[in-house]
């Protein structure tokens, strides 16, 4: 299809509630947990004397007490369990709130930049971004069981995967797309997009594989080399911790016959043998 | 710019109890260059300057940290004895094992994790005397690092002896530090627990934009036979019969 | 069917609607020779005319009367530490037309008391720093007001 055409003819709209003053920041505190942000509409700024027309537009700006401060304190993030006991509606009104906030944090944050200062709490907008990550996490939950139910036991509410061989010849997960033409029929998509076979493939292959092997030795290598010096280093280490953090490196054989001198005499010429721990 | 607050007060901020979130505290410490944009014809890449950040006592957010961390700067490779859990708190009563304080016990002030590090109140400091007037004279203590394992010993509140703790689960389930040679149970002191935007949980003031306990808490959650779409459709009055035109996966 | 990918779209096909927008937008500062009724978005690349109109009218309630918009290059500027040059993200400015009657006054969000209560602040600072300076260059502060030769 034409991608003029399609563009002009995929457009989307969106489904939006009226959204009510509801405060949807979500909880900072340990037991409680906060709400993301208020929704109520900014007041307008003292500054101004005749009364803005576009209110609506203020809602990109913090509230006016806000301005100009050094810190700002919010709550924590929405957890996926709070979200889980809410209805969908809710949900769906609480994502409008995070929106906006999110909005309001990254214009603001591009005007303190713009103005060379220095933005109070921007560890805000990864509160915010973690709650909106939740909520997809918690509708993606429920399409699924949605699915399950209705459709059939292997079908997700997800873009399905599939185990083939790409264009390069390695063979891999990949998500597949929805097309208007049947597989047999897309020559084209099949040139681009199909399995890759010929003597340029074969090459890339045995490239990719060898430099990946050899990644592969030299990770082992680096984990035969930290497991020795932290033998040297601390004796009295937990040796079964040790272990099971490096599984392919046989720790208590180099416990038992390992040279305790140092691997490197530059570490002991500079000093640091001793000093750097 | 911040410089009473965030110069002077970011010392006191132990890392686990900061309240910041795990993304923000994970960005200090990626040193990312250049990341390749986040679309389907980028292979997702990350340049980074350093693979292994160096830590001191700065907290990973604070300037002191980044500078350090600079483009450009070499920094030793920092050798830490892997724990699995790490076992000394703020507020721990410890005892000394080496140096010119050795032997004595104090309170413990601050702890760096990542190098298994631990700050005692006024032992093993370095005292300098310095004079703000003619008169006045005042002395400045800042304390040195003392590695755990080695320099550093647990005191059993029982015998108020030096002791090694292992965890064990109560039966209750929780996790507890138990002393070696006693087997009395060595509490985690209130003051790990501290956050820098509350002293305990119940002490926590709400700011306008936090919600309620009760509206956080307050379950409205409906089993419903549809997905999240068709009951926000439903309950917005959209109807829906066109029937879709058929699509091929692949 | 997927929760991020958009069903394709053939004339005929129930409408696409979108539950969970979540294009980001950021309002700009306008210049000073813009006309009062125009706003300034910088939005993503990916989002069209159609999608900014739709997001101000059916989230913000804000009446536009047009939209035009352009892709900008993002910055192209020396990596820190490095030879070689990296550049950011592409962006697209979105410029929003309201009605005639309305206007957007940009406002001041950094008042003048704070900023005051910030540099009388900052003025503090710099002088305890000047004063530990200065004690940390002088080294013998036992023999202050002894003459020099004294010690020889």
């Amino acid at each position: 299809m034409n991608s003029l055409v399609r563009q002009f003819l995929n457009l989307r709209t969106i489904n939006c509630l009226q959204v009510v003053h509801k405060r949807a920041y979500s909880v900072t505190h340990e037991e409680k947990p906060l709400a993301t942000t208020s929704t109520t509409p900014v007041s307008e700024p003292a500054t101004r004397t005749s009364e803005p027309d576009t209110t609506g537009l203020y809602e990109f700006f913090d509230s006016p007490d806000n301005w100009g401060e050094q810190i700002v304190r919010v709550g924590r993030a929405w957890r996926v369990e709070e979200l889980r006991v809410k209805s969908n509606s809710d949900l769906h009104k609480l994502w409008f709130v995070l929106y906006k906030e999110k909005n309001m944090l990254l214009t603001m944050q591009e005007a303190h930049k713009s103005e060379c200062r220095a933005f109070p709490n921007e560890e805000r907008i990864d509160k915010v971004e973690e709650s909106m990550e939740n909520l997809e996490k918690i509708v993606r939950e429920r399409n699924a069981a949605y699915f399950k139910l209705e459709v059939s036991e292997d079908a997700t509410a997800e873009r399905s995967m599939a185990f083939r061989m790409d264009q390069f010849g390695r063979w891999r997960w990949q998500p597949i797309y929805e097309h208007f033409l049947p597989y047999k029929v897309s020559k084209n998509w099949r040139t681009v997009f199909g399995p890759g076979h010929g003597k340029d493939v074969n090459e890339f292959i045995r490239a990719w594989k060898e430099r990946r092997r050899n990644a592969e030795y030299s990770k082992l290598k680096r984990q035969h080399y930290t497991v020795r010096n932290l033998l040297r280093r601390f004796p009295s280490i937990d040796l079964d911790y040790l272990q099971r953090k490096y599984p392919q490196v046989p720790v208590q054989h180099y416990k038992d016959n390992l040279n305790f001198e140092p691997e490197y005499k530059n570490l002991v010429s500079r000093g640091a043998y001793e000093e750097l721990h | 710019m911040r410089f009473s607050t965030v110069l002077m007060c970011y010392s006191k901020l132990p890392k686990r109890y900061s309240n910041f979130p795990d993304k923000y505290v994970k960005k200090q410490t990626e040193f990312i260059q250049w990341e390749t944009p986040r679309r389907v014809n980028y292979n997702p890449t990350k340049i980074r300057w350093t693979r292994y950040p160096y830590y001191d006592r700065y907290r990973s957010w604070t300037q002191a940290f980044q500078a350090m961390n600079k483009p450009g700067e070499q920094k030793p490779r920092i050798w830490v004895e892997p724990m699995e859990r790490f076992y000394v708190f703020n507020g721990d009563r410890v005892q000394v094992l080496r140096g010119k304080d050795k032997g004595k016990q104090g309170v413990v002030k601050y702890v760096v994790e990542e190098r298994n590090w631990v700050f005692v109140e006024g032992l093993n400091a370095v005292r300098t005397i310095r004079q703000m007037a003619e008169d006045s004279k005042y002395v400045t203590i800042v304390e040195q690092p003392l590695l755990v394992p080695r320099d550093v010993a647990l005191v059993d509140p029982s015998d108020k002896q030096p002791t090694t703790i292992k965890w064990k689960y109560t039966e209750t389930g929780e996790l507890v530090r138990v002393s070696d040679r006693t087997g009395y149970i060595i509490m985690i002191p209130l003051e790990a627990f501290k956050t820098y935007d509350y002293l305990t949980p119940e002490q926590y003031i709400e700011s306008p934009k936090d919600s309620n306990l009760e509206e956080t808490t307050k379950v409205t959650f409906e089993p419903v036979l549809k997905t999240f779409e068709m009951d926000i459709a439903d309950q917005q009055g959209i109807k829906e019969d066109r029937i879709p035109h058929k699509t091929y996966w692949y | 069917m997927s929760f991020r990918y958009y069903p394709m779209y053939l004339k005929g096909n129930p409408q696409l609607r979108v539950y969970l927008p979540n294009f980001w937008m950021k309002l700009l500062k306008p210049k000073e020779n813009d006309p009062k009724n125009l706003v300034t978005f910088k939005v993503p690349v990916q989002m069209t005319d159609w999608d900014i109109r739709n997001y101000l009218e059916k989230i913000y309630n804000v009446p536009v009367v047009g939209v035009r918009s352009q892709v900008k290059c993002g910055d192209i500027k020396p990596a820190q530490g490095a030879k070689y040059l990296i550049k950011d993200d592409d962006y697209r400015l979105a410029y929003i037309s309201l009605p005639k009657d309305k206007e957007f006054n940009w406002p001041n969000l950094f008042p003048d008391k704070k900023i005051e209560e910030e540099e009388t602040e900052f003025k503090k600072f710099k002088k305890a720093m000047e004063i530990e300076q200065k004690k940390g260059k002088r080294q013998n502060w036992s023999r202050h007001r002894v003459p020099s030769w004294f010690g020889v």
